[in-house]
């Protein structure tokens, strides 16, 4: 280790930082959201715009009303759910990139019950609705699990075709069996019975999904930093062969793993049905998926971290709805999104990396 | 020899942020010698030789190369001057042949005349020889192989002073001999060979003349008729080091901890590499199993940890058939492991010392609440470890990345044995560390044993062997070839045996 040549003068060099301290955790974030902003000002500046003006619009429809923080709250919950759920995986280096199914699957459960299950109190059918999409998303995940373990099958293919599989299940569901008959030609189920809704609170929209997501990243990040099963776990995601050797059986933990990520992925599913659209319904969580992953990734598979991100993402959102209104293109409205998840991606690197010019010290 | 001074080096000095690098140095090579540069690990030995190939540029001291005073920017210049050198981490592009990389980054080369660039690296291989197809590529040859490409591209570049940074530390003792005989044939041709290394054995094989470093400072310089391994040793360590038996005192007793019978286990490439090997392990005693690695040695040891399918045969431990037990049963029955990748296996580089020092214990009730780890259990424990087996490291908190060969492998150590196993399996423990190091290790193996652990040593280093072992075995093609008292067994035996020439004799073992 002593010996790595030194060698070319005079260059730039990234350096791997050995450990990050907490106050730049939350300072790159910040400056990067901010750079983000002053980057787009260009472009605005370049339209004609006032970028004043227009940051002013987008955080006022954020943030300035309850209805606005209310929005970017319901637009934050799957998010975080989903983000959530695949980070846990990814601590482990398992890629489960079938969010998205696993949601629609957690969808399509909770759907089940509250549909069939009737006559019995509200807290009766949510739990068992809660309870059917976490096993049944859970399950759904354990495909690529269960292929990965046996034969080796790359668990980010399986898991992308499995999201087609899923998406196309609901599609065929809502037109098909489960189409509601006194709903014209529209691909929806019926609407849920009472017994099957989640209560919005303070006259916003947000509903119980958003003390699910806070629990489950709570509970997570308990379960990753205080405890022996999250020792494990980061020990498989450094080096599984060091894992065996230290005799944590890696496959048990895959399957384990990948089963609790995609429940809390299928629970975003059942939170969106029965909190926001109370049926199951075509587009009903557009996106989700692929936003889930970039959060996770963007929060560097931090439980708590994916919880900020996913805020940061609602807010983008409802934002970027606001400023459409002041008659911007849409694409300004993305670019301005575009730019600041940009900059926060690239942040992530400073954070990881010094920057320095080649001199003395070598770590 | 001639006394022509083809290197001088002049009271040179380095210091890097943290440390003197080197202090005062002089060092002198002549023209037709190979000229051995010893030291401990840190003892600056890379700095001196990277400010003689313009790697690094020295705060102090001057450089004259046959009685001319130089002064050198960049390798590109001190490659000018005929000094080439051979890094411990080889510099070639693996999809390209030998041919290409030999040419590779000569500026006066613009178009590849393949027939003529082939006939010159053959004339090349020949007149050394070495023994390489020119249009190999890279990534088919073995490490010694691409050693000879480096080599080569050195010479194709007309450097007569070569220097070699630890050469011999990723070769089989055969490739270290065919190295030395390309080295003495450069020698032989006026050529001033260089070669960097804290193994003794290899000075006083190889070495024509011996400069020593210690902690940044030149020791001395002597020829090689005119010294010993002991006193090497003592001018590298700066103390008295024994290079004597370690294990003295006979602790064997009746009491078996392991017994391996008719086992059978195949490698990556589902090739038999362990062929119905039979031994017993006794309590207090080390059983030293010679032989050239790739014999079986690394799939042995995985399928004594159950790391690695069986495909025949048993495993008992202390009189239990373990033969289907997990790592985790294993581990828990006091088997301890010290394999010999360090930091793919053994270890975590990117994470704690702490972390790494818990890698067998997390589980265990006093660090354990319900499955909440006690951290702070933990760090303590980590504390003592660093504290009791004289482990040189920032802290608990301290990344394993940052420290030395010797040192991480103590950690390993201090973690394998804090259980008190009963049975301690020991791969190439002391591979790459230096003397110091290596005497620590053995010091600690020589304890477990007094202790009652049984020890299975797999080395390739005879001397180990002969300083450790109470009994010696050799394995030659996945078999045993025979197990004695190390009273009873002689050097020459174990050469042959290891050769796959003659048994040693003794128990038999299938
Ligand atoms: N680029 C560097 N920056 C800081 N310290 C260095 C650097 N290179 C070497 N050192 C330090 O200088 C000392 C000598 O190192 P080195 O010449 O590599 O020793 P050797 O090759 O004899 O093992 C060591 O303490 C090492 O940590
Ligand atoms: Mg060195």
């Amino acid at each position: 280790m002593m010996d790595k040549e030194r060698r070319g003068r005079g260059s730039l060099r990234l350096i791997r930082r050995m450990d990050i301290p907490g106050w730049l955790r939350l300072a790159v974030p910040a400056a990067s959201i901010a750079g983000g902003f002053l980057f787009s000002a260009i472009f605005l500046l370049g339209a004609g715009e006032s970028p004043l003006e227009v940051y002013g619009v987008m955080l006022q429809g954020a943030f300035g009303s309850s209805y606005g923080l209310g929005e970017t709250v319901v637009k934050m919950i799957p998010l975080m759910l989903v983000s959530v759920g695949v980070s846990f995986a990814f601590k482990m280096q398992i890629w489960n990139a079938g969010g998205e199914g696993q949601l629609h699957i957690g969808a399509a459960a909770a759907t089940f019950i509250i549909l069939n299950l009737k006559g019995y109190d509200r807290k009766t059918t949510l739990t068992a609705a809660f309870l059917a999409a976490f096993f049944c998303a859970g399950l759904y995940g354990l495909i690529p699990a269960v292929m990965k373990v046996k034969w080796n099958v790359n668990e980010l293919i399986t898991c992308l075709m499995l999201n087609y599989v899923g998406t196309l299940l609901i599609s065929w569901l809502i037109q098909g069996p489960w189409k509601d008959p006194a709903g014209f030609a529209f691909p929806r189920t019926a609407k849920f019975p009472r017994a099957g809704e989640m209560p919005a609170f303070f006259g916003t929209r947000i509903h119980a999904g958003v003390v699910m997501g806070l629990l489950a990243a709570l509970l997570l990040w308990f379960i990753l930093t205080r405890t022996r099963w999250g020792f494990e776990i980061q020990l498989i995601g450094a080096n599984p062969k060091v894992a065996e050797y230290a005799g944590i059986p890696v496959k048990r933990y895959i399957l384990a793993v990948m089963f609790v990520s995609a429940g809390i992925a299928g629970i975003a599913g059942m939170s969106e049905v029965c909190g926001i659209t109370h049926r199951l319904q075509a587009n009903f969580a557009a996106q989700v998926g692929p936003s889930g992953m970039t959060i996770a990734y963007l929060a560097q598979c931090h439980p708590l971290g994916a919880v900020l991100v996913s805020f940061l993402f609602g807010a983008l959102l409802v934002g970027g709805n606001s400023i459409q209104k002041l008659g911007l293109p849409v694409s300004t409205v993305q670019m301005i999104q575009g730019s600041i998840l940009f900059f926060v991606a690239a942040g992530t690197m400073f954070m990881n990396y010094q920057i320095q010019w080649k001199g003395g010290s070598r770590e | 020899m001639s006394t022509q001074a083809t290197v001088e080096m002049k009271g040179i000095c380095k210091e890097f942020p943290s440390t003197l690098a080197n202090d005062q140095v002089d060092f002198t090579a002549y023209a037709g010698e190979i000229h051995a540069l010893l030291g401990e690990n840190g003892a600056g030995k890379s700095t001196l030789m990277n400010i003689l190939t313009g790697v690094l540029e020295q705060d102090k001291g001057e450089i004259w190369i046959r009685k001319k005073r130089v002064f050198m920017k960049s390798p590109k210049d001190a490659l000018s001057l005929g000094i080439g050198m051979i890094y411990q981490h080889f510099k070639l592009v693996k999809p390209f042949t030998v041919a290409e990389n030999i040419v590779l980054g000569m500026e006066n080369v613009r178009v590849l005349n393949k027939r003529a660039l082939e006939a010159q690296v053959r004339e090349l291989s020949q007149e050394y020889k070495i023994d390489l197809n020119p249009f190999s590529f890279i990534w088919q040859l073995s490490i010694g192989e691409q050693q000879r490409v480096e080599i080569l591209k050195v010479l194709y570049r007309r450097a007569d002073i070569l220097i070699l940074d630890e050469p011999t530390a990723v070769l089989t003792p055969e490739e270290v001999k065919e190295l030395f005989q390309t080295l003495r044939s450069m020698a032989k041709k006026g050529g001033t060979i260089i070669f960097i290394t804290h193994k003794m054995h290899e000075v006083m094989e190889f070495a024509d003349r011996i400069t020593v470093l210690r902690d940044g400072r030149l020791i001395g310089t002597m020829k090689r008729e005119e010294t010993s391994e002991q006193e090497l040793a003592r001018l590298m360590v700066g103390r008295e080091i024994s290079t004597g038996r370690r294990n003295r005192e006979n602790t064997v007793k009746s009491q078996e901890q392991l017994r391996v019978k008719d086992l059978t286990v195949l490698n990556d490439k589902r090739v038999k590499a362990v062929d119905g090997l039979s031994f017993q392990l006794f309590a207090g005693e080390i059983l030293g199993v010679a032989g050239v690695s790739g014999n079986g040695q690394k799939e042995l040891m995985e399928a004594l940890a159950g790391l690695r399918p069986r495909a025949g045969g048993q495993i008992f431990m202390g009189g239990q058939d373990i033969s289907r037990a997990s790592p985790r049963e294993r581990m828990d029955q006091g088997m301890a492991f010290i394999p010999e990748d360090r930091y793919g296996f053994a270890l975590v580089p990117s994470m704690t010392v702490m972390e790494n020092a818990s890698l067998k214990c997390y589980r265990d009730s006093r660090f354990n609440r319900g499955g909440v780890l006690d951290y702070r259990g933990l760090e303590q424990q980590a504390r003592e470890f660093i504290k009791e087996f004289e482990i040189k490291v920032g802290g608990p908190k301290s990344l394993v990345q940052s420290m030395s060969g010797g040192n991480a492998q103590k950690l390993i150590l201090a973690r394998e044995t804090a259980r008190e196993p009963s049975v301690i399996l020991a791969s190439y423990p002391v591979r790459g560390l230096d003397i110091k190091a290596t005497e620590s290790i053995h010091q600690i193996l020589v304890k477990e044993k007094a202790r009652g652990a049984g020890v299975l040593l797999i080395s390739e280093d005879l001397d180990e062997i002969f300083q450790l072992s109470d009994r010696v075995a050799v394995m030659y093609e996945g078999k045993l070839m025979g197990i004695l008292p190390i009273g009873q067994v002689t050097l020459d035996q174990i050469g042959m045996a290891m050769a796959g020439a003659a048994r040693l004799g003794g128990e038999d073992d299938g």
